[in-house]
């Protein structure tokens, strides 16, 4: 229980120190007044209200007034004139509460953009890691099961195959394919019903996962092979139980250690491919988002993103954290 | 044997290496009654752990076997090429040297006895998980009820050893072999172990065998004892007699290895020089004659067969110990200082410093 507690405690103090330097990288790197206002950014606008001096543009004293009240609405709406760590205590605040902020670029509040596009991205996320998982257990058992013996050398020759080819090439490869010779699956995204989802999700999910398999069958294939070798084996093997039992009874358990912490430290990458896989495969998820985001310098879209992003990884490297100790009782004791 | 449980004959195990092939056993004989217990010696690497695996079909497949085990008029290698499913871990279990590894870490110890009991019986979960506790009473491990829901590294290591007992005892089988089933727990466990196994095995009425490097864990508890060697039989004997008459220099030497409470003190215990040889091809002598006191001309040239020393006494040396042939082989040894087998005789004597005899044996 209290290794719960300091988990989730270390957990908060991960999520917090990252979201303040992702805060204060994209509020230090430019104004993000620019970014509302544009060119008045760097216009006195005390000033020109004040009649003091001309607008910049303008050659008439008092021209540029109601941009320039703009720009004083627009920072004390975005509390610019506050100190860092006070804009991020505003921002973080409510954040907790829900309220992302607006986008610079469209004035939609963020919460209503993630609302929609975060579930595409997770839907995608989600079939990719159930191929990616699929397809590497059984393999890495079938490979480890006659380690060294025909199937295993030609299933490490199809690996290192895989491995060196980057998502994204497979990406295109598949869509050529699939998509422009053979015309399997759609060229984007349909969101018709839960079926024409899952149809138009199997190859950018093949392409994301696929290249995670191969990884995963590798690490299974090690360890299954190294807890073959335990005299527990050999016990069970006396107590005449089938090879097959003894596989996925006795030895898979306690070989997927290895498997499972890179499924959790992959989690970025996972997150990482959406942005590229979804721009090929044309959805319409928060992947692409964020990459339009950041090109446009769309601050609040992309603080949402960090912020969601490194708290989904978190979760999970602590959701692995706590799976050890189901997998191996040997661990809940030591926490 | 009509009345014998387990026949073997002229068992063979060869393991195909890049240095040749290595005869792990070759050519082992000898039957089983049932409720009898049959000790099996030797140093590591003598075959008898290979010999153990060969009956229960878990060599590697490509182990290359030979010769015939009959288990009750089965022939068991014909059992294992039909991949039978209910012989091995229901009529004929094992237990392991070292329960610290032999349990799955990440499985309850109920799951695991119970496991049997499903596979091979059919018995429900519930049930199974039942006779479990029963099995755990009847090795003697206290409040079997809690230790069902518990995990290997909860428990110390001699219960350990007793739930793998446990777990081989668990469909009743009528032979049970125990490799070193004593040699990874601490000396103060190792008794309660033999003893209750011995129990066990008398209550019942199930054969065993029972593997152990130490003459002094066979007597008194095994009917008949065979010495192995190189993976030969050296000798076999009833176990009084081997004690009382043993005729094989191996024998005589291993016993010496053994600290007795009834010599003098400061008696050095005499290690055997040497080490078991790489058993790579066939050897033209005896296997033991580079490490033997008695050894003679013919030991290095012609391996001896086994020839009867009596009633169920089997013994396969030119110069026994106890007989003239023996006697006047060692004397001449002695006087030359060196055997057949150019082994330095002066190894032996009581007075040679410990720091000596372990450079020798290094050097061996």
């Amino acid at each position: 229980m209290t290794y719960l507690i300091r988990r989730l405690a270390f957990m908060f103090a991960v999520l917090v120190a990252v979201t303040f330097l992702a805060f204060s990288a994209t509020n230090v790197i430019g104004d993000p007044l620019f970014n509302v206002v544009g060119f008045y950014a760097s216009v006195d606008c005390d000033a020109v209200i004040a009649g003091e001096i001309k607008d910049v543009i303008g050659t008439v004293a008092g021209t540029g007034v109601g941009e320039c009240e703009r720009v004083i609405e627009a920072r004390e709406k975005y509390h610019l004139d506050d100190p860092l760590p006070i804009r991020y205590g505003h921002w973080i605040g409510g954040m907790i509460q829900g309220d992302f902020g607006e986008s610079y670029a469209n004035q939609m509040p963020v919460s209503s953009i993630l609302a929609e596009r975060l579930p595409k991205s997770i839907l995608l996320m989600g079939v990719s890691m159930v191929v990616a998982l699929g397809v590497s257990i059984p393999w890495g058992v079938a490979a480890a099961y006659r380690a060294n013996q025909r199937f295993d050398r030609a299933s490490t020759a199809g690996a290192f195959g895989l491995l060196s080819i980057p998502g994204f090439a497979l990406a295109i490869i598949l869509f050529y394919f699939f998509v422009v010779r053979w015309q399997i699956f759609p060229s984007r995204y349909m969101d018709d019903n839960i079926f024409s989802r899952l149809h138009s999700l199997v190859l950018p999910a093949a392409s994301l996962g696929l290249p995670l398999a191969v990884v995963y069958q590798r690490l299974l294939r090690t360890d299954l092979i190294t807890t073959l070798q335990e005299d527990f084996v050999i016990m069970a093997k006396a107590k005449g139980l089938s090879d097959r039992r003894i596989m996925f009874r006795h030895v898979l358990r306690p070989s997927m250690f290895g498997m499972i912490t890179v499924v959790g430290l992959n989690m970025s990458a996972l997150i990482g491919g959406t942005i590229i896989i979804e721009s090929i495969f044309s959805i319409p998820g928060f992947g692409r988002e964020l990459y339009v985001s950041a090109i446009r310098d769309d601050i609040t879209v992309v603080l949402a993103g960090v912020t969601v992003t490194a708290t989904a990884f978190v979760a999970i490297n602590t959701a692995v954290d706590l799976l050890y100790s189901y997998l191996d009782p040997r661990v809940r004791r030591a926490g | 044997m009509a009345g014998a449980l387990l026949t073997v004959q002229d068992l063979s195990v060869g393991f195909l290496t890049e240095q040749g092939l290595v005869r792990a056993v070759d050519g082992v004989s000898f039957d089983l009654e049932p409720g009898q217990t049959l000790g099996v010696v030797g140093e590591s690497g003598s075959g008898k752990s290979v010999t153990a695996k060969a009956l229960m079909n878990l060599l590697p497949s490509y182990a290359q076997v030979g010769g015939t085990v009959n288990f009750d008029g089965r022939d068991v290698f014909a059992m294992a090429a039909s991949r039978e499913k209910h012989f091995w871990g229901v009529e004929m279990t094992m237990v392991f040297q070292d329960p610290m590894t032999s349990l799955n870490p990440v499985k309850k110890i109920g799951e695991q006895i119970a496991e049997s009991l499903r596979v091979h019986l059919g018995r429900s979960r519930r049930d199974a998980l039942v006779e479990a506790g029963d099995l755990l009473e009847q090795v003697g491990i206290p409040e079997p009820g809690k230790r069902l829901n518990q995990y290997p590294h909860e428990l110390s290591g001699g219960l350990r050893q007793r739930v793998v007992i446990a777990m081989a005892l668990a469909c009743g089988p009528r032979l049970l072999i125990a490799d070193e089933p004593t040699t990874a727990l601490d000396v103060t466990v190792q008794k309660h172990i033999l003893d209750l196994l011995d129990d066990l095995r008398r209550t019942r009425n199930m054969a065993m065998i029972l593997i152990t490097h130490d003459l002094g864990v066979v007597k008194g508890r095994a009917d008949e004892v065979m010495v192995m060697y190189a993976g030969h039989t050296m000798e076999e004997a009833p176990t009084t007699t081997l004690f009382d008459e043993m005729r094989h220099p191996y024998t005589e030497a291993l016993l010496e290895t053994i600290p007795r409470i009834d010599t003098p003190s400061h008696t050095r215990l005499v290690p055997i020089p040497g080490r078991p040889p790489e058993v790579i091809d066939v050897l033209d002598g005896c296997p033991f004659a580079p490490r033997c006191r008695y050894s003679i001309a013919r030991c290095l040239t012609d391996q001896p067969d086994l020839t009867s020393h009596g009633v169920g006494h089997l013994c396969a040396c030119h110069a026994p110990v106890g007989t003239p042939s023996g006697t006047e082989a060692r004397a001449a040894n002695e006087s030359a200082g060196t055997t057949a087998a150019g082994l330095d005789m002066d190894q032996f004597a009581r007075n040679v410093p410990i720091a000596d005899l372990g450079q020798s044996g290094a050097e061996g």
